[in-house]
């Protein structure tokens, strides 16, 4: 089978934080199962994507859900004209062809879900299809890595203790000012001091994470404000359309954030 | 006539019929028309049967009567309950009373909405202050006459709660009726108040500067005067409650103007001036450069607030010549640069400032340039009276924080009063600290009460385990190091936890819904079932597959949606060490009560929920005795009586919190359920009085988690104290906590944050 459609085909923007290009790329030499932590919007997926750009493999990309079973990422039988095909799901297809299966936000998924990529996090690298009465061996080019976001505040919706163990980590969390800046300014196509007015201001609303805000406004909010910039919006209404508006429904939360963007600008 | 004869045959069959005359009967069948009128026969014998007195089936006739006229026929059929309510929790006599004052409270309030608040309001009082019932309801027509039915609520409200039960003091506070006293309760719907936007000036100022105060609203000062600006000392800052002559969004925008300026002051003040030596005009002007130093340096920071302060700069160039005026203009001249102002003396307050620039950082020229500015007014013989001085913008607080007035002795007479005031706040705040325990013991009535009760046969408790406790220093476990004493929590009036569940009764309601949509959105798929509402297509395809190879196909074929049950049991763990006696700010409450009522409401919800809870108290007093009390245990389901144990719960002693943690851990650890949860709720860093290392029971309790993880019982912490980010990352993992800033929300976040954490 030819994955050439889940390749990418343009470089995906990335600006690097740390080393963590340079980690992966050591990772994925070793084939290691890779869990990239951190919250949400702060450039994981962007990430993936990138790397799988520059390792020039397939990236098979799966949003978890809490309805998801293993069929969904494993297969099923399907009917057809003759009588009946197997059709491979995408971690199947991503193991046998040889992609990298990218699962993200993998906590949303019910934990007798996730069990199923556990044979394929350790030494065998193999991936059961129960139903099919079949064994898959993982493409030598196979790699699963997936996304984790700590902040997320609930004990039933938690990775299991044996699933975790299974990865290695790289964190992520929001870039520096000044990276964070040009990415900004890079993505939504606005002004450089433009864009550090907003990361001065998303620093202001992470300041709140713990004391009424579960998170700060994340790069991808700053991105969408920027976007709306882009398209003549002034600053202190894009922020209150992306950022304020969506990060709370409390008012007294609300009015100290358009408060604090006031004070920014 | 047919409505005739039905009149008469209701005469004859009602059994209280006789009492009532027949033109009130023709009312009655007039105005209830209908089905109305089966209702209205319901309610009626209801109301008869319930007040058991001779006069309340008239009463109720012409009282409901008179509110459908004016009000309609729900309201007066609701009227029905109200009666009944209020006879079931308040007695007959009540009951007659409010069946009186009907007709004339109608009458008072026009709107629908507002007779319902306060039929509400009435059942509510009976309930929460069955003494005090009656002479809410017999003072209902004259306040209403005079407040409006939210200042009525909170009027009544008040007095409940400052009479607590106290029947000389209900009849003393319910029985006045003087105007201004009244009037305190009204509010002008555009008034902002200090607490209206509390939560939101925190936010405000954790955001810009991750700064969180002490804030406390007042409005007096400690010498009893009017407070007409905010203060702050030390991290501590006093506002006014309400500022006069500022409304809606422009009083929002003054309060922000306001902490923002404390704000400034904290983030970029340091050390006290002395007073030394200091006129009083200097000591002023000292003040106005330094507001205008560290207001300039946060404006370089956040240029917003340049704007948010100038609007309330309006001084303007004059020619009068009075010092309070100079002042004024010099500080919108520091701080907006597009004002014009010729005089010579702001021009070269303007000079001095700007050339000093690149020195803003150093509090030493506020002093220099106040200084200095100060001198030229003194030869400007014109006149300072610092008595009368007040500073301007209203926005900016006092300046009594910047000072230090050491122990020099208030030989000018001008400086007197300023030190007289700094005097004077800081014996408040040494009162408060000696004093808080004896007020705790009136404000908390029913912990005081417990507590009288218990003091004397107080029983030794039971030992009922030993529990290890872990060593840091030496790296070791200590087996048995700990006794954990079963103590039997003391049953007590549970009035104060009724009062402040009054208080969030929304809360409830809201938490009410929360347990319906926890108890019934959550789907499931159930595959491979005999029957259903849909085809499993996995099942089906299988079973073709199946036929197709010629073996019996399975012939559970379809899937339907189930509830998901939940599988959960949660142990609540309340610390009611000693410190948890002290008041929450600006309240008459203390900790304690608050963890009373939080657990009584999250008690409420589980009993609704059906989640397997228990919830477990301690506190203690060396390691020989941790003190540990089964409020409610799992299997317990009375919910008034475990109200009553909350109510006697009595903050004392330390917090072991690791040995309480362990014994926790082995009480849940009976349970089948899947999931496990100890919901610690704490005001303080362990502590214990044989513990001299402050980290030792900080590491203790690290090790109680991590054993209890890995019994498979998930650890989440509440703190309640504002030093808690020291340590309970530490002790829960950071993700296993939270904070709660404001401690008076801990009976509305506890529940929630169980949803939050379960759902
Ligand atoms: N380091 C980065 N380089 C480039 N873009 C980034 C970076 N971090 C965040 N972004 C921007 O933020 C957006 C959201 O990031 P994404 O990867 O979708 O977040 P996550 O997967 O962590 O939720 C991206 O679409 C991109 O525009
Ligand atoms: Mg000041």
């Amino acid at each position: 089978m030819d994955l050439s459609n889940y390749l990418l085909t343009g470089q995906p923007y990335y600006h690097p934080v740390g080393n963590e290009v340079a980690l992966f790329e050591a990772a994925y030499a070793a084939r290691l199962p890779m869990m990239l932590k951190g919250p949400t919007g702060c450039g994981k997926t962007r990430f993936i994507e990138h790397m799988a750009w520059r390792l020039g493999k397939p990236l098979i990309t799966v949003a978890c859900h809490e309805d998801m079973t293993a069929s969904d990422l494993v297969g099923r039988f399907l009917l057809d004209a003759e009588g009946t095909v197997w059709h491979d799901g995408p971690l199947t297809l991503a193991v046998r062809h040889g992609a990298v299966c990218y699962l993200d936000e993998i906590v949303e998924a019910r934990q007798d879900t996730t069990v199923v990529i556990h044979p394929l996090t350790d030494d065998r690298r193999i991936l059961p299809l129960e139903k099919k009465n079949e064994l898959v061996r993982a493409h030598p080019d196979f790699q699963i890595v997936i996304s984790y976001n700590p902040g997320y505040q609930s004990v039933i919706k938690d990775l299991k203790e044996s699933t975790k163990q299974r990865f290695a980590a790289l964190d992520f969390s929001y870039p520096e000012a000044s990276i964070e800046t040009e990415i900004v300014a890079h993505e939504s196509g606005i002004a450089h001091e433009d864009a550090a007015v907003l990361v001065r201001i998303a620093g202001r609303t992470r300041n709140l994470k713990g004391h009424g805000l579960d998170e700060g406004a994340s790069t991808r909010m700053l991105v969408q404000a920027g976007r709306l910039m882009s398209r003549s919006i002034p600053l202190r209404e894009a922020c209150e359309v992306a950022i304020v508006l969506p990060i709370s429904d409390d008012p007294d939360m609300r009015r100290a954030l358009t408060e604090t963007i006031a004070a920014c600008v | 006539m047919t409505d005739d004869g039905l009149i008469d045959g209701l005469l004859r069959s009602v059994r209280f019929a006789q009492a009532i005359d027949r033109r009130t009967w023709q009312s009655v069948r007039e105005v209830f028309p209908g089905p109305a009128f089966d209702l209205w026969i319901d309610g009626f014998e209801r109301v008869a049967a319930k007040i058991g007195d001779a006069a309340a089936p008239f009463a109720f006739a012409t009282g409901s009567v008179e509110v459908a006229r004016l009000h309609g026929t729900d309201l007066a059929l609701a009227t029905a309950d109200t009666a009944t309510g209020i006879a079931k929790a308040a007695g007959p006599e009540a009951a007659l009373r409010f069946l009186a004052v009907l007709p004339s409270v109608a009458a008072v309030l026009e709107e629908n909405a507002a007779l319902r608040i306060w039929l509400r309001t009435v059942e509510e009082a009976a309930t929460l202050a069955p003494g005090a019932a009656s002479l809410i309801i017999r003072a209902s027509g004259f306040v209403l006459g005079r407040l409006s039915v939210l200042a009525f609520r909170a009027w009544a409200a008040n007095g409940i709660r400052q009479s607590a039960g106290d029947a000389a003091k209900a009849a003393l506070y319910f029985a006045v009726t003087d105007m201004a006293t009244l009037k305190a309760f009204e509010r002008d719907p555009d008034d902002v108040a200090f607490t209206d936007i509390e939560a939101s000036l925190r936010a405000f100022l954790i955001a810009l500067w991750k700064i969180r105060p002490v804030i406390r609203a007042a409005s007096v000062r400690p010498g009893g005067r009017v407070m007409r600006r905010a203060s702050f000392d030390g991290a501590i800052i006093r506002v006014p409650e309400i500022f006069a002559g500022y409304r809606g969004a422009a009083a929002a925008a003054h309060y922000h103007a306001v902490f923002a300026h404390i704000g400034a002051h904290l983030r970029y003040g340091r050390a006290k001036f002395p007073v030394a030596s200091l006129r009083p005009v200097q000591l002023a002007l000292v003040g106005l450069i330094e507001d205008a130093r560290v207001e300039a340096l946060a404006a370089e920071e956040y240029p917003g607030l340049r704007r948010l302060w100038s609007r309330f700069h309006v001084a303007e160039p004059g020619t009068a010549l009075t010092a309070e005026l100079l002042m004024m203009r010099l500080a919108r001249a520091l701080i907006d640069p597009a004002y014009v102002d010729d005089d010579p003396w702001i021009s070269k307050a303007r000079r001095m400032f700007r050339d000093a620039r690149d020195q803003w950082e150093d509090p030493a020229i506020s002093r220099r340039i106040g200084g200095l500015l100060g001198n030229d007014i003194g030869q400007m013989r014109i006149q300072f009276n610092a008595r009368s001085h007040v500073i301007e913008p209203s926005y900016r607080d006092d300046n009594t924080g910047l000072w230090d007035f050491g122990d020099t002795p208030p030989e000018q007479a001008e400086t007197a009063e300023m030190l007289l005031e700094a005097v004077r706040l800081n014996e408040q705040e040494t009162l408060e600290g000696s004093e808080r325990r004896e007020r705790d013991d009136t404000s908390d009535i029913s912990a005081n009460r417990a507590g009288k009760l218990t003091a004397l046969p107080e029983d030794a408790g039971i030992p009922i385990a030993r529990r290890s406790e872990w060593d840091h220093v030496g790296g070791l476990m200590r087996h048995d190091w700990t006794t954990i004493l079963e103590f039997k929590p003391k049953p007590a009036a549970a009035e104060a936890i009724d009062a402040i569940l009054a208080d969030h009764a929304d809360v409830e309601r809201r938490i009410a819904r929360l347990v319906k949509a926890a108890k019934v959105s959550r789907p499931v798929r159930m595959r491979r079932q005999p029957q259903g509402d849909r085809l499993d297509l996995d099942a089906a395809i299988r079973a073709m597959i199946d036929h197709r190879a010629g073996l019996p196909p399975d012939t559970r074929l379809y899937e339907t949606q189930e509830m998901r049950a939940r599988d959960l049991s949660v142990l609540a763990l309340l610390d009611i060490s000693e410190s948890t006696r002290d008041r929450v700010r600006d309240t008459t409450t203390t900790v304690i009560a608050l963890e009373r009522a939080a657990a009584a409401l999250l008690a409420q919800a589980m009993a609704d929920l059906g989640d397997p809870f228990a919830l477990h108290a301690f506190c203690s007093n060396g390691r020989e005795e941790v003190r540990y009390y089964r409020v409610k245990d799992f299997a317990e389901d009375n919910l008034a009586m475990v109200k009553a144990r909350l109510a006697g719960l009595r903050g004392m002693l330390s917090t072991r919190l690791g040995a309480a943690l362990r014994q926790a851990g082995a009480e849940i650890a009976t349970q089948a359920t899947h999931r496990k949860l100890v919901l610690v709720i704490t005001d303080g860093e362990p502590a214990d009085i044989d513990v001299a290392d402050k980290r030792y029971l900080v590491e203790d309790a690290r090790k109680a988690v991590q054993e209890l993880a890995r019994q498979g019982v998930d650890v989440f912490c509440v703190g309640l104290d504002g030093g808690g980010e020291n340590y309970l990352p530490r002790i829960f993992g950071p993700r296993n906590y939270l904070m709660l800033n404001r401690v008076e929300a801990l009976p509305e976040k506890l529940p929630m944050l169980y949803f939050r954490l379960t759902i």
